[in-house]
């Protein structure tokens, strides 16, 4: 058995599809982990937040593709 | 001037190998000369084209209790006898006996290289698993129809064994249709001659859609398997994450030589060594957000603060790939050899994958 990984993408539906099985949203496809419309200091606030919610993904059990996004708190 | 028969080896389990049922699964490899039980029909199949010159039998448990390693057992022992063809089952509908004989396929196409031929139901685990591997007639899910079915299998044998040419092909290979033979298809992609242009088939299958009448599409959707999900991290605090991405994210100069658009190539760099000079090698997306501010798509300064807050460890080695317009089997070899070479480093035990 590999070791786990998660995907972050903000088109999601596409590892859906092959079977990717930890998934978050992410930005946008210019900026997965960012967002130029920020300031500085928010856009790292954001990018705290996706990755905390990535590993937070990789601490669970899932049993297919399961998708969480950072606005489901 | 008659000529030479080709040698056929033939495989088979305990049970059709006649020693005997569930009670004897346990079995080991044997070998007996000519043909045994429905190898029987496999030569009157065969008729004067070929010989079965001996048949390898396995016990059904024997041989799942490690697939790949008593296949390479078993291929020694086909080798031995020099065969032109080798022929496995056909196994139907079994679930361990159709991976034995996928994986004998496999071992001895892959030793040899010479025709490997079986014959599974579109269930069986093995059909899935060795497909492309080896030349799998389709069959029933019972073993009623064998004779009709060895039938089929020789057929394709034999034409695989003649050597000759396929017209349709324009380099020529030994490749029969899947339809035509009645096998799963192995997922080979050639190119082929035909009489109308692209345009025309185009428009002649539009207009049949049209009026509603039967029509064939020429590009067949790709079937992704399951990938088991890995488990879960237990203790985040010791665990290193190593990142990936394939948003073309390089060292200044790209010394691996990605692509921008149908790369095949990936790297693995020093996290603090690419921060200080790098390049984006992606054609599908606007680069610019990610050249401002890397963090964007590599996102190493939070999990470098992570790390300071001890809760997660970062795997200093990046690994890079650039995929736009990139065919999914290439990908899926990439992420393989990514693996492989995460597992070999032994450091990271987890991963954060950003895509474009």
């Amino acid at each position: 058995m590999g070791i786990p990984v998660v995907q972050i993408t903000a088109i999601p539906n596409i590892p859906q599809m092959i079977g990717v099985n930890r998934i978050v949203q992410g930005t946008a496809i210019t900026n997965p982990t960012g967002d130029p419309s920020l300031t500085e200091e928010q856009e790292k606030e954001l990018r705290r937040k996706l990755i905390l919610k990535a590993l937070e993904l990789l601490q669970k059990d899932v049993e297919g593709p399961t998708l969480v996004t950072v606005e489901e708190e | 001037m008659a000529q030479k028969k080709l040698r056929v080896v033939h495989y088979l389990n305990q049970f059709f190998g006649q020693i005997g049922g569930e009670d004897k699964a346990g079995t080991g490899f044997v070998v007996k000369e000519g043909a045994v039980g429905p190898g029987l029909a496999l030569q009157k199949a065969l008729g004067d084209e070929g010989e079965v010159v001996a048949t390898v039998i396995c016990g059904d448990d024997y041989f799942a209790t490690d697939p790949d390693q008593y296949a390479q057992e078993g291929s020694k022992l086909v080798v031995d006898h020099k065969p032109d063809i080798f022929i496995a089952g056909p196994a139907f509908a079994a679930g361990r006996y159709g991976i034995a004989c996928g994986a004998m396929c496999k071992a001895v196409g892959e030793e040899l290289g010479i025709p490997v031929v079986t014959g599974m139901h579109d269930e069986a685990p093995g059909t899935e698993l060795y497909r492309k591997y080896a030349f799998i007639c389709k069959t029933g899910n019972n073993s009623r129809m064998m004779v009709e079915v060895l039938g089929g299998m020789t057929k394709l044998a034999l034409r695989l064994a003649s050597g000759e040419p396929e017209a349709r092909l324009i380099r020529g290979d030994v490749l029969p249709q899947p339809e035509e033979y009645n096998y799963f298809s192995r997922n080979l992609l050639r190119n082929e001659y035909t009489e109308q242009t692209v345009a025309e088939r185009s428009v002649t299958k539009l207009l049949a859609k049209l009026k509603g009448e039967p029509f064939e599409s020429e590009v067949i959707p790709e079937i992704f398997e399951k990938i088991p999900p890995p488990p879960a991290i237990k203790d985040l605090s010791k665990c290193e994450v190593a990142l990936i991405s394939d948003g073309g994210l390089v060292p200044k100069g790209n010394p691996d030589g990605l692509a921008t658009r149908s790369n095949l190539r990936w790297g693995a760099y020093d996290v603090d060594a690419l921060f200080s000079a790098y390049e984006v090698r992606h054609a599908g997306y606007f680069n610019d957000h990610v050249l401002q501010q890397p963090d964007r798509l590599v996102p190493v300064d939070v999990l470098l603060e992570l790390e300071k807050e001890g809760k997660v460890k970062l795997h200093r080695t990046f690994f890079s790939t650039s995929g736009c317009t990139t065919v999914s089997q290439r990908c899926g070899e990439m992420g393989e050899e990514i693996g492989a070479q995460i597992k070999e480093e032994g450091a990271a035990t987890a991963a954060i994958l950003t895509s474009t």
